[in-house]
């Protein structure tokens, strides 16, 4: 890693404007160290169930013609009830969802053409597909902390048993596009409820580099490499796009932070900046006046986000339109759209 | 992961096992940033997705 310790001083010495800012910039060498390891050991588990590639799907059946939302789970599909208007327009296109938001989506009626995952922790990214086996509310509080489902703060074991029975009412009509370094519990979760699974490599590293980790993965299993940018929002929107070709996508859910108001320990990253910093943690979160007049704020994770999407965005060859009405992700090459005015556009010619 | 990770270099020099102050402060910072980062890579200036090297790559 470069720089760690810039201008002579370690990062907890760093001023507080600043300070989330220089963590997040720091954050994808950061982030191949924290799921290189465990992604990979996933990546040999889940051999033997790999039948499809997630390049079939360009060739699947899913929404009408070359629009496509991409949805997330950030507060803003519940504060703007996005997913309620998205089935009052019948929206006729394409509709990809992080893991994370799968539950929202079933619950409000819209059953995804695909669901996104990639997280490879062991345990957690199960209970976004519903977890049949979760009798207690476990020791991790994960799920009931984050603002990402409210359900699951409400009654954590009742809110996973009905997400259980619609993950499988639905799953035979859901493809999901499973990143290899996926926990093996997600496979079989996916695989029980009758969801087709289309498989690809995170890309972990530059392929054209010596000893490339990507290119090694590729060499055992011939799965295409996506660039995810971070987090599994991003990269469902990159499959949207670079894998299914759909030019014209909106966003919902894609928030990359907190309204203000939010409690900081329902935040994701809550008990690892307070391990880390302490009494100072609030140093570490970035604030944001945003275009809709309100003011929002993230981990440095989710400006790194922020920063990553407004790179990616300039390569992409699709239009892409923010309509999350809420959060942080907003700039050249991602404008802030109303979700009414996008459904309007491409209802009857997506 | 062995098997992805390989060094390509043999080191001439002895380890010192006392190390230097700075050298833990990295470490530790190594160590703490690790637990903030995000759920994939993400990989600055390459293609969206990489199809193997007798394929095109989309950009």
């Amino acid at each position: 890693m470069e720089g760690t310790r810039e201008g002579g001083r370690p990062l907890s010495e760093r001023a507080p404007s600043d300070f989330g800012r220089q963590l997040a910039s720091r954050l994808g060498h950061a982030t191949f160290e924290r799921i290189a390891e465990l992604g990979l050991a996933n990546a040999d588990a889940n051999r033997p169930f790999i039948a499809h590639s997630v390049l079939e799907l360009a060739d699947a059946p899913l929404g009408c013609g070359d629009a496509a939302i991409v949805v997330g789970a950030g507060p803003s599909l519940h504060r703007r009830k996005s997913l309620e208007r998205i089935r009052a327009a019948r929206f006729p296109g394409t509709i990809v969802v992080a893991d994370g938001a799968l539950g929202a989506c079933l619950r409000a009626g819209v059953v995804p053409h695909v669901v996104v995952s990639v997280d490879p922790h062991a345990e957690r990214m199960v209970r976004w597909f519903g977890d049949p086996d979760l009798a207690a509310p476990p020791a991790d509080d994960y799920f009931r902390r984050q603002e990402m489902d409210p359900t699951m703060a409400a009654d954590e074991i009742a809110a996973n048993r009905a997400l259980v029975r619609l993950v499988d009412d639905a799953g035979p009509r859901i493809a999901a596009s499973l990143a290899t370094s996926v926990a093996p519990a997600v496979v079989g979760r996916c695989t029980k409820a009758g969801m087709p699974t289309y498989w690809w490599n995170p890309m972990y590293d530059d392929y054209e580099a010596p000893d490339s980790v990507s290119r090694r993965l590729y060499e055992t299993n011939a799965l295409p490499c996506l660039n995810g940018g971070g987090n599994v929002g991003t990269a469902a929107w990159v499959l949207a796009h670079a894998v299914l070709g759909r030019r014209r996508l909106a966003l919902v859910g894609i928030d990359f932070g907190y309204p203000a108001g939010t409690p900081y320990e329902r935040t994701q990253y809550y008990p690892e900046l307070r391990e880390l910093f302490g009494d100072d943690f609030v140093r570490a979160y970035v604030h944001v006046d945003t275009p809709l007049g309100e003011r929002w704020f993230c981990d440095p994770a989710y400006w790194w986000f922020r920063d990553v999407f407004l790179e990616m965005v300039h390569d992409a060859d699709a239009e892409t339109v923010n309509c999350t009405e809420g959060g942080i992700l907003f700039g050249d090459g991602v404008p802030m759209v109303p979700l009414d005015d996008f459904l309007a556009k491409t209802s009857g010619t997506a | 992961m062995t098997q992805y990770l390989r060094g390509n270099y043999k080191l001439d020099v002895k380890l010192d096992e006392a190390r230097d102050p700075a050298d833990t402060t990295d470490a530790f910072e190594r160590a703490a940033l690790a637990r903030l980062g995000g759920s994939i890579c993400f990989v600055s200036k390459k293609a969206f997705v990489w199809k193997g090297p007798e394929k095109a790559a989309d950009r």
